[in-house]
């Protein structure tokens, strides 16, 4: 007897369905919910366990990086430049 | 899942190291590397930048100290006085005689500089530095 002709014939010997109470629906959709968060967020997380996936994050993470250190960097000249061309301000904050 | 952490790890790092030597070879070492590398002008013009600038320190400098001094006279009557005096309105308008004077001085410098750059950019250099000068308190 192969599994399907086993389940099917414990089902046709089920004669009677158990009630269920409200605390064990919830508890069970409880559990349904929080093993679908579960395997969200990991299946997000274990794309970068793939070379492949990892790779491309690292340079997507090189290229914001630079890009943030080049305005970083643009940022802290004007603000070196303005200071340097301020008597007022090196009078008001620098004495 | 140790594998995921250690791409993670990997990933973060590589952002940072990233953020950080970008950071540190664009930096500019001075005002005028960075008004040159702001303005894309050649390394001929970085001399003619720096003669601006000593001359405009030399210039303003002193400003400096005479707002100092001005000023400190200032708080000395004002604490010494129980009211308004002829003295304290007098040092009152010498203080702004001052900054008059050096933001005379800090306007002539920037279209001396200004007139350095290429004539499309001279407008968004002045935008830069103009709020030094004027603060028109955004109604412009």
């Amino acid at each position: 007897m192969n599994p399907d002709q086993q389940l099917s014939s414990l089902l046709r010997e089920w004669k009677e369905v158990p009630e269920t109470t409200s605390a064990f629906r919830r508890d069970v959709w409880g559990k349904i919910d929080a093993r679908r968060r579960v395997s969200r967020t990991e299946g997000w997380f274990s794309l970068l366990a793939v070379p492949r996936f990892a790779i491309a994050a690292s340079a997507i993470a090189v290229f914001a990086g630079m890009v943030a250190g080049n305005l970083q960097a643009r940022s802290a000249g004007e603000a070196l430049y303005l200071r340097s061309v301020d008597p007022l301000s090196l009078h008001t904050h620098g004495r | 899942m140790r594998k995921v952490i250690l791409a993670l790890a990997v990933i973060l790092f590589a952002g940072v190291v990233a953020f950080w030597v970008t950071r540190r070879c664009l930096a500019p070492s001075t005002p005028v590397s960075w008004l040159c590398r702001e303005y894309g002008l050649p390394a001929s013009e970085e001399e003619k930048l720096r003669d601006l600038e000593r001359s405009y320190g030399s210039r303003c400098g002193p400003y400096c100290d005479a707002m100092c001094d001005a000023n400190a006279r200032l708080e000395t009557l004002t604490l010494g006085s129980g009211s308004m005096t002829p003295e304290i309105r007098a040092a009152v308008a010498e203080t702004d005689r001052i900054r008059t004077e050096t933001r005379i001085a800090m306007l002539e410098h920037f279209y001396a500089v200004a007139d350095q750059l290429p004539p499309d950019k001279r407008r968004d250099y002045l935008r830069k530095v103009l709020p030094l000068v004027i603060d028109s308190c955004g109604r412009r």
